[in-house]
């Protein structure tokens, strides 16, 4: 077979396996956290379908209430430590790079979206939940009883994976 | 001049630049002088018409199949578990570019079935990418996914030869482009105008290599793109300026840019041709810049004085730019037929006609009575439709000839 040929295939096989594999990766070796979602709502991807979008108690936070290494701004890359509550898993502290953790913390990277006073907004990339149109919009029923969770893989490098959502005792799963 | 004319001077002149010898030049030349060059330009002309034919009924076959598996994954087919059809979308994906390099390269069978189907293995590509995306949650905006897709197909158009693809790529690098500006961190239309002039810059580069096909379908998208900013920022009277903050991207563009005005200006003593591209980009560049310049004008202005259009600055600033615009259209036709590049006369064409129309609705469209302004706007679209295709027709058959002759 042509050498050319060859090449021109592992290019995007590296790609779609070497993606493949990142994600893999986070939710064999991550660990599972509990996370608040108070409002989630249900538009659609034009390539992907239907999904619902989440918006977490820990996307929106009050500055004041927060341990921070230093000021942040628009579009920085933000690390949070978060710990187990009483149910869910909040926020600690935010960093500007990756943190080091005690025994029962875990990390996540997002993305800082805006600030404005003392709130800061955190896109922290697993606030799509993809489900058939139908899933989609009872999820977005339960929204009114605050009723719906996610379960969050985390990995040692902060990285994430929405595994699952949680509505009232039931676990809505994508595959 | 006579084809067998004009083939003989070209021979001379290959001979001359030691491009090929006096043996080669007599093969070359006895061939088609017993043949007759007529003939062979006749039934060139048709099978190149056919050929035109099978090429896009299969590039479109390609798409619809792309788009019809884009769908499908994109409407949650539950029946299936994820991992067969990952399985399915990644085997089908190189069964596609397989069997597409096996007719268009390997066998040479059928060569524009075989481009179709490498076209095909992109999108599935690209469908693959996104399924992937799906199943693990990934955010539904993440324009990583689009980044992924371009560096997994971009690779492929020089590998494999693929005009169409090198197509998709540019699609999807700029649907990328787009989305990591995003439009809540202030859309950069300048961004995306010295991005037309980098993609222009890149054609240069292929000029004179092997890939030399792939010259026009850059230059083209970079028209295109820097037209389009032009005519957006005269279509909203300038508003994104109110918005434009800079972004690293503006500056590395810009830098690409100017290289590729110096570049251009290099080539100008090769032809009138060459002297129209130089000017294009050369007004292009310049009127990038002075949006950069004028944004912190606009900016301070307040928001009423803005927006009532009254501002003579603003007026101003508008004739200017539409003096521009039509410079930059009149440059791409020009650039176009003297270059013999269809693409470019075709570009032109249309922004001719739609700055025409622009000019139409904003200046006199109001000033008629309502029945009468549409009975008006109905017979120029029809005539000036007709007029202008009549033309464009023209120019395009003139070039074509020219090519031939």
């Amino acid at each position: 077979m042509d050498k050319k040929f060859i090449i021109a295939m592992a290019i995007p096989a590296i790609v779609i396996i070497g993606f493949l594999s990142f994600k893999i990766f986070t939710v064999t070796t991550g660990q599972d956290i509990l996370l608040e979602i108070p409002r989630p709502v249900d538009p659609t991807d034009l390539f992907r379908g239907n999904y619902v979008n989440l918006r977490y108690s820990i996307s929106n936070l009050n500055l004041n209430n927060t341990q921070i290494d230093y000021n942040f701004s628009g579009d920085e890359i933000v690390y949070a430590v978060l710990s187990k509550k009483e149910k869910f898993w909040t926020i600690d502290a935010l960093y500007h790079s990756r943190p080091q953790l005690s025994e029962n913390q875990v990390c996540m990277r997002g993305e800082v979206t805006s600030v404005y006073k003392n709130q800061i907004h955190i896109n922290w990339g697993v606030e799509s939940f993809f489900s058939p149109k139908e899933q989609a919009q009872e999820v977005e029923k339960e929204r009114w009883r605050s009723n719906v969770s996610s379960i969050v893989t985390v990995d040692k490098y902060c990285n994430s994976v929405l595994k699952a959502l949680l509505v009232g005792n039931e676990t809505v799963q994508m595959r | 001049m006579a084809a067998i004319d004009w083939l003989r001077n070209e021979v001379g002149q290959w001979v001359r630049d030691g491009i090929i010898n006096d043996n080669q030049a007599n093969s070359i030349l006895s061939r088609y002088e017993r043949r007759g060059l007529s003939d062979v330009e006749s039934k060139g002309v048709e099978e190149e018409k056919t050929s035109k034919v099978v090429s896009a009924i299969a590039i479109v076959g390609a798409i619809l199949i792309g788009l019809g598996v884009i769908l499908f994954v994109g409407s949650n087919w539950q029946a299936i578990p994820f991992p067969l059809k990952l399985l399915l979308l990644f085997g089908s994906t190189f069964a596609s570019y397989y069997l597409g390099w096996l007719f268009r390269i390997e066998r040479k069978t059928h060569p524009k079935v075989g481009q179709a189907l490498i076209l095909l293995g992109s999108l599935l590509a690209g469908a693959t990418i996104f399924l992937t995306a799906q199943i693990f949650n990934v955010e539904a905006n993440a324009d990583i996914l689009l980044l992924l897709w371009f560096i997994a197909i971009s690779p492929i158009t020089y590998l494999l030869e693929s005009k169409p693809n090198l197509v998709l790529s540019l699609l999807v690098f700029t649907a990328w482009l787009i989305s990591y500006n995003d439009i809540e961190h202030g859309i950069n239309l300048l961004g995306y105008g010295l991005y037309g002039l980098t993609l222009y810059g890149i054609g240069y580069l292929h000029e004179k290599t092997k890939y030399s096909s792939f010259k026009t379908p850059y230059q083209s998208f970079g028209i295109v793109s820097t037209m389009f900013v032009f005519y957006s920022m005269i279509l909203t009277h300038l508003h994104p300026l109110r918005y434009f903050k800079t972004f690293w991207i503006d500056y590395l563009f810009l830098i690409l840019a100017i290289l590729t005005v110096v570049a251009s200006a290099i080539q100008f003593g090769r032809g009138v041709g060459k002297k129209n591209e130089f000017a294009w980009n050369a007004t292009a560049l310049v009127g990038m810049i002075s949006f950069w310049l004028i944004a912190p004008t606009i900016q301070s202005m307040d928001s009423s004085v803005f927006h009532s259009q009254d501002t003579s600055s603003i007026k101003l600033f508008l004739v200017v730019y539409h003096i521009v615009f039509f410079v930059l259209t009149l440059t791409t036709l020009l650039s176009g037929y003297y270059q013999g590049i269809t693409s470019f006369i075709n570009i032109g064409t249309f922004f001719l006609f739609v700055q025409l129309l622009h000019l139409y609705f904003s200046h006199i469209f109001d000033f008629l009575p309502k029945s009468l302004s549409l009975i008006i706007t109905g017979i120029i679209l029809l005539v000036g439709g007709l007029y202008v295709e009549k033309k464009r027709r023209s120019i395009i058959r003139e070039v074509r000839g020219r090519k031939i002759g």
